[in-house]
Protein backbone atom coordinates (compact mmCIF):
# COMPACT_ATOMS: atom_id res chain seq x y z
CA UNK A 1 0.00 0.00 0.00
CA UNK A 2 2.49 2.38 0.95
CA UNK A 3 4.48 1.25 -2.71
CA UNK A 4 0.80 2.22 -4.36
CA UNK A 5 0.77 5.76 -2.63
CA UNK A 6 3.90 6.43 -3.93
CA UNK A 7 3.04 5.65 -7.35
CA UNK A 8 -0.12 7.96 -7.07
CA UNK A 9 2.08 10.90 -5.70
CA UNK A 10 4.68 10.26 -9.07
CA UNK A 11 1.12 10.32 -11.27
CA UNK A 12 -0.24 13.29 -9.52
CA UNK A 13 2.78 14.73 -10.27
CA UNK A 14 2.78 14.33 -13.50
CA UNK A 15 -0.30 14.95 -14.08
CA UNK A 16 0.25 18.42 -12.17
CA UNK A 17 2.87 19.27 -14.99
CA UNK A 18 0.36 19.75 -17.50
CA UNK A 19 -2.05 22.72 -16.62
CA UNK A 20 -5.39 20.85 -15.35
CA UNK A 21 -7.57 23.70 -15.78
CA UNK A 22 -7.53 23.47 -18.95
CA UNK A 23 -8.51 20.12 -19.44
CA UNK A 24 -11.67 18.29 -19.91
CA UNK A 25 -12.39 15.12 -18.17
CA UNK A 26 -11.24 12.69 -20.85
CA UNK A 27 -12.87 9.19 -21.17
CA UNK A 28 -9.63 7.41 -22.39
CA UNK A 29 -7.07 8.79 -19.51
CA UNK A 30 -10.11 7.92 -17.15
CA UNK A 31 -10.11 4.44 -18.37
CA UNK A 32 -6.62 3.89 -18.21
CA UNK A 33 -6.30 5.49 -14.84
CA UNK A 34 -9.42 2.68 -13.97
CA UNK A 35 -7.19 -0.40 -15.48
CA UNK A 36 -4.25 0.56 -13.66
CA UNK A 37 -6.17 0.95 -10.95
CA UNK A 38 -7.46 -2.33 -11.05
CA UNK A 39 -4.81 -4.03 -11.53
CA UNK A 40 -2.84 -2.76 -8.49
CA UNK A 41 -6.01 -3.81 -6.41
CA UNK A 42 -6.48 -6.95 -7.62
CA UNK A 43 -2.58 -8.26 -7.85
CA UNK A 44 -2.46 -7.11 -3.96
CA UNK A 45 -5.95 -9.13 -3.36
CA UNK A 46 -3.96 -12.43 -4.91
CA UNK A 47 -1.25 -12.05 -3.45
CA UNK A 48 -2.88 -11.20 -0.18
CA UNK A 49 -4.90 -13.96 -0.44
CA UNK A 50 -2.00 -16.78 -1.64
CA UNK A 51 -0.12 -15.76 1.36
CA UNK A 52 -2.71 -15.99 3.87
CA UNK A 53 -4.10 -18.98 2.25
CA UNK A 54 -0.42 -20.62 2.73
CA UNK A 55 0.11 -19.32 6.34
CA UNK A 56 -3.24 -20.69 7.51
CA UNK A 57 -2.54 -24.25 6.32
CA UNK A 58 0.79 -24.45 7.84
CA UNK A 59 -0.72 -22.88 10.98
CA UNK A 60 -3.01 -25.93 10.74
CA UNK A 61 0.56 -28.16 10.89
CA UNK A 62 1.70 -26.13 13.44
CA UNK A 63 -0.96 -27.06 15.38
CA UNK A 64 -0.69 -30.55 14.97
CA UNK A 65 2.80 -30.53 16.45
CA UNK A 66 2.87 -31.89 20.25
CA UNK A 67 3.28 -29.11 22.85
CA UNK A 68 5.64 -28.91 26.06
CA UNK A 69 9.43 -30.15 26.09
CA UNK A 70 9.36 -33.04 27.31
CA UNK A 71 7.07 -34.81 24.34
CA UNK A 72 9.38 -33.51 22.07
CA UNK A 73 11.22 -36.48 20.19
CA UNK A 74 13.86 -36.45 17.68
CA UNK A 75 11.78 -36.97 15.15
CA UNK A 76 8.97 -34.57 16.11
CA UNK A 77 12.54 -32.29 15.85
CA UNK A 78 12.87 -33.00 12.72
CA UNK A 79 9.42 -32.28 11.68
CA UNK A 80 9.23 -28.87 13.05
CA UNK A 81 12.67 -28.49 11.33
CA UNK A 82 11.25 -29.46 8.10
CA UNK A 83 8.09 -27.58 8.72
CA UNK A 84 9.97 -24.52 9.70
CA UNK A 85 12.24 -24.85 6.02
CA UNK A 86 9.11 -25.79 3.88
CA UNK A 87 7.63 -22.45 6.03
CA UNK A 88 10.68 -20.44 5.00
CA UNK A 89 10.32 -21.21 1.78
CA UNK A 90 6.86 -20.71 1.21
CA UNK A 91 7.34 -17.51 2.64
CA UNK A 92 10.22 -17.17 -0.10
CA UNK A 93 7.97 -18.52 -2.81
CA UNK A 94 5.38 -16.02 -2.07
CA UNK A 95 8.05 -12.98 -1.81
CA UNK A 96 8.87 -14.00 -4.93
CA UNK A 97 5.50 -14.29 -6.52
CA UNK A 98 5.08 -10.60 -4.30
CA UNK A 99 7.61 -9.17 -6.24
CA UNK A 100 6.83 -10.47 -9.67
CA UNK A 101 3.52 -8.76 -9.36
CA UNK A 102 5.08 -5.65 -8.39
CA UNK A 103 7.08 -5.79 -11.26
CA UNK A 104 4.37 -6.59 -13.67
CA UNK A 105 3.01 -3.44 -11.97
CA UNK A 106 5.77 -1.20 -12.50
CA UNK A 107 5.56 -2.42 -16.28
CA UNK A 108 2.02 -1.62 -16.26
CA UNK A 109 2.02 1.04 -14.10
CA UNK A 110 4.87 2.56 -16.75
CA UNK A 111 2.98 1.48 -20.33
CA UNK A 112 0.07 3.31 -18.95
CA UNK A 113 1.78 6.22 -17.61
CA UNK A 114 3.33 6.55 -20.99
CA UNK A 115 -0.24 6.27 -22.73
CA UNK A 116 -2.21 8.60 -20.27
CA UNK A 117 1.08 11.27 -21.14
CA UNK A 118 0.12 10.62 -25.10
CA UNK A 119 -3.47 11.33 -24.74
CA UNK A 120 -3.15 14.13 -22.25
CA UNK A 121 -0.64 15.62 -24.67
CA UNK A 122 -3.26 14.89 -28.20
CA UNK A 123 -5.68 15.89 -25.66
CA UNK A 124 -3.71 19.35 -24.92
CA UNK A 125 -2.53 19.91 -28.36
CA UNK A 126 -6.28 19.34 -29.93
CA UNK A 127 -7.58 21.88 -26.74
CA UNK A 128 -4.86 24.31 -27.60
CA UNK A 129 -5.94 24.34 -31.21
CA UNK A 130 -9.81 24.49 -30.87
CA UNK A 131 -8.66 27.47 -28.39
CA UNK A 132 -6.86 28.74 -31.25
CA UNK A 133 -9.56 28.71 -33.58
CA UNK A 134 -12.13 30.40 -30.99
CA UNK A 135 -9.49 33.10 -30.71
CA UNK A 136 -9.28 33.18 -34.46
CA UNK A 137 -13.15 33.85 -35.04
CA UNK A 138 -13.65 36.42 -32.21
CA UNK A 139 -10.49 38.40 -33.89
CA UNK A 140 -12.01 37.69 -37.12
CA UNK A 141 -15.31 39.48 -35.79
CA UNK A 142 -13.52 42.58 -34.62
CA UNK A 143 -10.71 43.05 -37.35
CA UNK A 144 -13.45 42.20 -39.74
CA UNK A 145 -15.56 45.84 -39.24
CA UNK A 146 -12.07 47.83 -38.42
CA UNK A 147 -10.49 46.81 -41.54
CA UNK A 148 -13.62 46.71 -44.05
CA UNK A 149 -14.44 50.43 -42.92
CA UNK A 150 -10.69 51.96 -44.00
CA UNK A 151 -10.68 49.87 -46.78
CA UNK A 152 -13.83 50.93 -48.04
CA UNK A 153 -12.46 54.13 -48.12
CA UNK A 154 -9.31 53.14 -50.55
CA UNK A 155 -11.47 51.52 -52.96
CA UNK A 156 -13.94 54.34 -52.73
CA UNK A 157 -11.23 57.36 -52.89
CA UNK A 158 -9.83 55.01 -55.73
CA UNK A 159 -12.79 55.41 -57.86
CA UNK A 160 -13.05 58.68 -57.72
CA UNK A 161 -9.23 59.46 -58.93
CA UNK A 162 -9.95 57.08 -61.66
CA UNK A 163 -13.26 58.92 -62.55
CA UNK A 164 -11.26 62.56 -62.20
CA UNK A 165 -7.83 61.23 -63.63
CA UNK A 166 -10.43 59.93 -66.92
CA UNK A 167 -8.94 62.12 -69.22
CA UNK A 168 -5.34 61.79 -68.19
CA UNK A 169 -2.75 60.55 -71.10
CA UNK A 170 0.03 59.09 -68.98
CA UNK A 171 -0.81 55.35 -69.06
CA UNK A 172 0.82 55.14 -66.30
CA UNK A 173 -1.79 56.52 -63.90
CA UNK A 174 -4.16 54.07 -64.94
CA UNK A 175 -1.91 51.28 -64.26
CA UNK A 176 -1.34 52.53 -61.13
CA UNK A 177 -5.08 52.74 -59.95
CA UNK A 178 -5.33 49.04 -61.78
CA UNK A 179 -2.90 48.42 -59.21
CA UNK A 180 -4.55 49.71 -55.76
CA UNK A 181 -8.17 48.17 -56.78
CA UNK A 182 -6.30 45.01 -57.76
CA UNK A 183 -4.67 45.17 -54.19
CA UNK A 184 -7.71 46.33 -52.53
CA UNK A 185 -9.74 43.44 -53.74
CA UNK A 186 -6.80 40.73 -52.49
CA UNK A 187 -6.93 42.02 -49.18
CA UNK A 188 -10.96 41.67 -49.30
CA UNK A 189 -10.73 38.32 -50.16
CA UNK A 190 -8.31 37.66 -47.60
CA UNK A 191 -10.81 38.70 -45.14
CA UNK A 192 -13.46 36.78 -46.75
CA UNK A 193 -11.66 33.58 -46.78
CA UNK A 194 -11.53 34.18 -42.42
CA UNK A 195 -15.17 35.00 -42.30
CA UNK A 196 -16.25 32.25 -44.80
CA UNK A 197 -13.64 29.89 -42.16
CA UNK A 198 -15.53 31.48 -38.75
CA UNK A 199 -19.11 32.39 -40.48
CA UNK A 200 -22.03 29.60 -39.97
CA UNK A 201 -22.69 28.46 -44.05
CA UNK A 202 -26.07 29.48 -44.68
CA UNK A 203 -26.94 28.23 -48.24
CA UNK A 204 -29.56 29.47 -50.70
CA UNK A 205 -29.71 26.43 -53.57
CA UNK A 206 -31.04 27.22 -56.91
CA UNK A 207 -30.09 24.83 -59.78
CA UNK A 208 -27.36 26.39 -61.61
CA UNK A 209 -25.08 25.82 -64.47
CA UNK A 210 -21.12 24.38 -63.42
CA UNK A 211 -19.93 25.48 -66.17
CA UNK A 212 -21.41 29.22 -65.54
CA UNK A 213 -20.16 28.91 -61.70
CA UNK A 214 -16.83 28.11 -63.16
CA UNK A 215 -16.81 31.13 -66.08
CA UNK A 216 -17.87 33.04 -63.14
CA UNK A 217 -14.93 32.45 -61.04
CA UNK A 218 -12.68 32.61 -63.56
CA UNK A 219 -13.90 36.01 -64.56
CA UNK A 220 -13.35 37.14 -61.01
CA UNK A 221 -9.28 36.49 -61.19
CA UNK A 222 -6.92 38.30 -62.84
CA UNK A 223 -5.15 35.15 -65.11
CA UNK A 224 -1.71 35.55 -65.84
CA UNK A 225 -0.72 35.50 -69.69
CA UNK A 226 1.37 32.25 -69.63
CA UNK A 227 -1.75 30.28 -67.85
CA UNK A 228 -3.75 27.70 -69.85
CA UNK A 229 -7.09 26.81 -68.68
CA UNK A 230 -8.57 24.34 -69.92
CA UNK A 231 -12.43 24.19 -69.90
CA UNK A 232 -15.01 21.13 -69.20
CA UNK A 233 -16.16 20.11 -72.09
CA UNK A 234 -20.06 19.19 -70.68
CA UNK A 235 -21.64 21.07 -68.12
CA UNK A 236 -24.53 19.65 -65.46
CA UNK A 237 -26.84 21.26 -63.99
CA UNK A 238 -26.96 20.75 -59.81
CA UNK A 239 -28.42 22.42 -57.13
CA UNK A 240 -26.47 24.39 -55.56
CA UNK A 241 -25.62 27.74 -53.85
CA UNK A 242 -23.77 29.96 -56.57
CA UNK A 243 -21.73 31.93 -54.60
CA UNK A 244 -20.44 29.37 -52.30
CA UNK A 245 -19.54 27.41 -54.91
CA UNK A 246 -17.54 30.45 -57.09
CA UNK A 247 -15.63 31.33 -53.78
CA UNK A 248 -14.77 27.13 -53.81
CA UNK A 249 -13.31 27.87 -57.70
CA UNK A 250 -11.62 30.79 -57.21
CA UNK A 251 -10.03 29.59 -54.25
CA UNK A 252 -8.58 26.23 -56.12
CA UNK A 253 -7.69 28.34 -59.35
CA UNK A 254 -6.13 30.70 -57.54
CA UNK A 255 -4.08 28.00 -55.74
CA UNK A 256 -3.43 26.04 -58.94
CA UNK A 257 -1.87 29.24 -60.43
CA UNK A 258 0.23 30.07 -57.40
CA UNK A 259 1.69 26.40 -57.41
CA UNK A 260 2.04 26.75 -61.30
CA UNK A 261 4.13 29.95 -60.72
CA UNK A 262 1.99 32.02 -62.85
CA UNK A 263 3.00 29.71 -65.95
CA UNK A 264 1.10 26.51 -66.98
CA UNK A 265 -1.63 24.49 -67.69
CA UNK A 266 -5.08 24.30 -65.78
CA UNK A 267 -7.71 21.63 -66.79
CA UNK A 268 -11.32 21.56 -65.37
CA UNK A 269 -13.44 18.45 -65.74
CA UNK A 270 -17.10 17.84 -65.08
CA UNK A 271 -17.48 13.68 -64.82
CA UNK A 272 -21.67 13.84 -64.57
CA UNK A 273 -21.31 9.84 -65.55
CA UNK A 274 -22.87 8.80 -61.82
CA UNK A 275 -26.83 9.43 -61.43
CA UNK A 276 -26.71 11.35 -58.03
CA UNK A 277 -23.64 13.34 -57.90
CA UNK A 278 -21.15 15.38 -60.34
CA UNK A 279 -17.28 15.13 -59.87
CA UNK A 280 -15.44 18.38 -60.70
CA UNK A 281 -11.75 17.77 -61.32
CA UNK A 282 -9.37 20.62 -61.34
CA UNK A 283 -6.12 19.51 -62.13
CA UNK A 284 -2.31 21.76 -62.62
CA UNK A 285 0.80 20.17 -64.41
CA UNK A 286 2.75 22.53 -61.17
CA UNK A 287 5.21 20.41 -59.32
CA UNK A 288 2.93 18.54 -56.89
CA UNK A 289 3.03 17.95 -52.76
CA UNK A 290 4.97 15.68 -50.83
CA UNK A 291 2.52 13.64 -48.76
CA UNK A 292 3.23 15.66 -45.82
CA UNK A 293 1.87 18.56 -47.16
CA UNK A 294 -0.98 16.91 -48.98
CA UNK A 295 -1.82 15.25 -45.88
CA UNK A 296 -2.25 18.59 -43.94
CA UNK A 297 -3.65 20.83 -46.83
CA UNK A 298 -7.17 21.11 -45.37
CA UNK A 299 -5.75 21.86 -42.02
CA UNK A 300 -6.91 25.50 -40.72
CA UNK A 301 -4.24 28.05 -40.54
CA UNK A 302 -1.88 25.64 -42.52
CA UNK A 303 -0.32 27.29 -45.78
CA UNK A 304 2.33 26.79 -47.74
CA UNK A 305 2.39 30.50 -48.98
CA UNK A 306 4.12 33.38 -47.72
CA UNK A 307 1.73 35.13 -47.25
CA UNK A 308 -2.31 34.14 -46.55
CA UNK A 309 -4.70 32.96 -43.42
CA UNK A 310 -4.50 29.09 -44.06
CA UNK A 311 -7.95 29.35 -44.47
CA UNK A 312 -8.86 29.22 -48.30
CA UNK A 313 -8.98 25.16 -48.17
CA UNK A 314 -10.34 24.50 -44.71
CA UNK A 315 -13.19 27.39 -46.28
CA UNK A 316 -13.86 25.06 -49.36
CA UNK A 317 -13.78 21.84 -47.90
CA UNK A 318 -16.52 23.68 -45.31
CA UNK A 319 -19.07 25.06 -48.27
CA UNK A 320 -18.12 21.62 -50.25
CA UNK A 321 -19.72 19.02 -47.34
CA UNK A 322 -22.49 21.74 -46.82
CA UNK A 323 -23.43 21.14 -49.92
CA UNK A 324 -23.77 17.13 -49.04
CA UNK A 325 -20.28 16.84 -51.12
CA UNK A 326 -16.75 16.11 -50.16
CA UNK A 327 -13.13 17.25 -51.73
CA UNK A 328 -10.45 14.92 -51.85
CA UNK A 329 -6.71 15.30 -53.33
CA UNK A 330 -4.52 13.35 -54.75
CA UNK A 331 -0.19 14.99 -55.83
CA UNK A 332 2.55 13.68 -57.15
CA UNK A 333 5.50 15.67 -56.97
CA UNK A 334 7.48 16.55 -60.38
CA UNK A 335 3.85 15.91 -62.26
CA UNK A 336 1.25 17.89 -60.66
CA UNK A 337 -1.87 17.86 -58.20
CA UNK A 338 -5.60 16.80 -59.20
CA UNK A 339 -8.38 18.28 -56.49
CA UNK A 340 -11.74 15.91 -57.09
CA UNK A 341 -15.04 17.58 -55.84
CA UNK A 342 -17.92 15.04 -55.03
CA UNK A 343 -21.23 17.25 -55.33
CA UNK A 344 -24.99 16.05 -54.77
CA UNK A 345 -27.14 16.73 -58.12
CA UNK A 346 -30.24 16.95 -55.93
CA UNK A 347 -32.32 17.45 -58.86
CA UNK A 348 -35.82 17.75 -57.77
CA UNK B 1 -34.68 66.40 -59.69
CA UNK B 2 -31.63 64.95 -57.49
CA UNK B 3 -32.33 62.34 -55.44
CA UNK B 4 -31.64 63.64 -51.82
CA UNK B 5 -30.22 61.81 -49.48
CA UNK B 6 -29.00 61.78 -45.56
CA UNK B 7 -25.17 60.41 -45.14
CA UNK B 8 -25.24 59.11 -41.50
CA UNK B 9 -21.18 57.85 -40.51
CA UNK B 10 -19.02 58.36 -37.57
CA UNK B 11 -15.91 58.03 -39.43
CA UNK B 12 -14.88 61.14 -40.54
CA UNK B 13 -13.15 60.22 -43.62
CA UNK B 14 -15.75 57.41 -44.71
CA UNK B 15 -18.62 59.94 -44.35
CA UNK B 16 -16.60 62.64 -46.43
CA UNK B 17 -15.78 60.32 -49.32
CA UNK B 18 -19.05 58.65 -49.98
CA UNK B 19 -20.35 62.31 -49.42
CA UNK B 20 -18.06 63.55 -52.51
CA UNK B 21 -18.79 60.46 -54.76
CA UNK B 22 -22.83 61.38 -54.14
CA UNK B 23 -22.24 64.73 -55.21
CA UNK B 24 -20.20 63.76 -58.26
CA UNK B 25 -23.03 61.35 -59.38
CA UNK B 26 -25.64 64.51 -59.24
CA UNK B 27 -27.17 63.32 -55.71
CA UNK B 28 -27.64 65.83 -53.49
CA UNK B 29 -26.40 65.53 -50.12
CA UNK B 30 -28.74 67.55 -47.92
CA UNK B 31 -27.34 67.12 -45.03
CA UNK B 32 -24.47 64.59 -42.74
CA UNK B 33 -24.87 63.08 -39.34
CA UNK B 34 -22.30 61.47 -36.78
CA UNK B 35 -24.58 59.25 -34.96
CA UNK B 36 -28.02 57.76 -34.34
CA UNK B 37 -29.40 60.43 -32.45
CA UNK B 38 -28.04 63.63 -35.20
CA UNK B 39 -29.39 61.10 -38.30
CA UNK B 40 -32.96 61.64 -36.20
CA UNK B 41 -32.63 65.26 -35.98
CA UNK B 42 -31.50 65.76 -39.55
CA UNK B 43 -34.41 62.90 -40.21
CA UNK B 44 -36.92 65.02 -39.13
CA UNK B 45 -35.21 68.91 -40.41
CA UNK B 46 -34.94 67.72 -43.77
CA UNK B 47 -37.22 64.36 -44.92
CA UNK B 48 -34.32 63.43 -47.77
CA UNK B 49 -35.76 60.63 -50.23
CA UNK B 50 -32.90 58.11 -48.69
CA UNK B 51 -31.58 58.15 -45.69
CA UNK B 52 -27.44 56.21 -45.99
CA UNK B 53 -26.81 54.89 -42.40
CA UNK B 54 -24.07 53.32 -40.85
CA UNK B 55 -24.62 51.06 -37.86
CA UNK B 56 -21.76 50.80 -35.69
CA UNK B 57 -21.78 54.43 -34.13
CA UNK B 58 -21.14 55.83 -30.69
CA UNK B 59 -23.97 56.48 -28.78
CA UNK B 60 -26.87 55.92 -30.26
CA UNK B 61 -26.42 53.09 -33.41
CA UNK B 62 -27.82 52.69 -36.88
CA UNK B 63 -30.94 50.43 -35.75
CA UNK B 64 -32.10 53.05 -32.91
CA UNK B 65 -32.16 55.72 -35.43
CA UNK B 66 -33.91 53.40 -38.05
CA UNK B 67 -36.49 52.59 -35.27
CA UNK B 68 -37.15 56.23 -34.52
CA UNK B 69 -37.09 57.17 -38.38
CA UNK B 70 -39.85 54.79 -39.15
CA UNK B 71 -42.02 56.41 -35.71
CA UNK B 72 -41.14 59.54 -37.21
CA UNK B 73 -42.02 58.38 -40.78
CA UNK B 74 -43.21 55.08 -41.70
CA UNK B 75 -42.61 55.35 -45.42
CA UNK B 76 -38.75 56.25 -45.05
CA UNK B 77 -36.46 54.71 -47.19
CA UNK B 78 -33.01 53.95 -45.33
CA UNK B 79 -30.40 51.58 -46.85
CA UNK B 80 -27.92 50.06 -43.91
CA UNK B 81 -24.41 50.79 -45.21
CA UNK B 82 -22.42 48.70 -43.18
CA UNK B 83 -19.36 46.34 -42.33
CA UNK B 84 -20.59 44.58 -39.54
CA UNK B 85 -21.45 41.48 -41.03
CA UNK B 86 -21.17 39.43 -38.06
CA UNK B 87 -23.86 36.42 -37.32
CA UNK B 88 -25.83 38.92 -35.00
CA UNK B 89 -25.95 41.49 -36.70
CA UNK B 90 -27.22 39.87 -39.92
CA UNK B 91 -29.92 38.72 -37.80
CA UNK B 92 -30.95 41.99 -36.49
CA UNK B 93 -30.59 43.56 -40.12
CA UNK B 94 -32.98 40.87 -41.47
CA UNK B 95 -35.59 41.78 -38.71
CA UNK B 96 -35.17 45.31 -38.98
CA UNK B 97 -37.16 45.77 -42.23
CA UNK B 98 -35.01 48.30 -43.40
CA UNK B 99 -35.25 48.90 -47.08
CA UNK B 100 -31.93 48.49 -48.50
CA UNK B 101 -28.13 46.63 -47.45
CA UNK B 102 -24.90 47.73 -48.56
CA UNK B 103 -21.88 45.89 -46.90
CA UNK B 104 -18.66 47.89 -47.24
CA UNK B 105 -16.41 47.80 -48.54
CA UNK B 106 -18.96 48.07 -51.91
CA UNK B 107 -19.04 49.15 -55.65
CA UNK B 108 -19.91 52.62 -56.22
CA UNK B 109 -22.32 51.06 -58.53
CA UNK B 110 -23.29 48.91 -56.31
CA UNK B 111 -24.32 51.69 -53.81
CA UNK B 112 -26.08 53.84 -56.67
CA UNK B 113 -27.86 50.70 -57.90
CA UNK B 114 -29.66 50.25 -54.28
CA UNK B 115 -30.31 53.93 -53.77
CA UNK B 116 -32.03 53.79 -57.40
CA UNK B 117 -33.91 50.35 -56.21
CA UNK B 118 -34.72 51.56 -52.80
CA UNK B 119 -36.18 55.27 -53.90
CA UNK B 120 -38.78 53.78 -55.75
CA UNK B 121 -40.02 51.83 -53.48
CA UNK B 122 -38.02 48.51 -53.60
CA UNK B 123 -36.22 46.47 -51.66
CA UNK B 124 -32.21 46.02 -52.06
CA UNK B 125 -30.99 43.15 -49.93
CA UNK B 126 -27.89 40.96 -50.16
CA UNK B 127 -28.14 36.96 -50.69
CA UNK B 128 -26.49 36.35 -47.45
CA UNK B 129 -29.04 38.25 -45.29
CA UNK B 130 -31.94 36.82 -47.52
CA UNK B 131 -31.18 33.29 -46.80
CA UNK B 132 -31.61 33.79 -43.08
CA UNK B 133 -34.98 33.23 -43.97
CA UNK B 134 -33.95 30.01 -46.04
CA UNK B 135 -31.45 28.73 -43.50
Amino acid sequence: MVIYFQFSNIHAFTISKIDLSTLKINIKIVSLLIIQLSIIFFSYQIISNHISENINSDNNNISSVPQGINQVNESKFRQIEQFSSAYHKKIYDSQNLFLMFLSLNLLSFAGITVGIMHFMKADTSKQLKTEKLAIVGTLAARINHDLRNPLSIIKNSNEILKIELENNENPKVQEILDRMERSILRMNHQIEDVLNFVRPSILEKNLYSLCMIIQDSIERLDIPDEIVIKLPTNDQKILCDNEKLEIVFVNMISNAIHALKNKGRIQIRIDDSKKDFVIVEIEDDGPGMDSVTKNQIFDPLFTTKSHGTGLGLPSCKSIIENHGGSISVSSELGVGTTFKIKLPKNHE
Amino acid sequence: MATQVIVVEDDNDSREILSEYLEMKEIKVVAKAQNGKEAVEMYTKFQPEVVLLDIVMPGYDGFYALERIREFDNNAKVIFVTAATNATTQERLFKSDVDGIVFKPYEMDELMKAISIVKNGGKSIPKSVRSIVHG
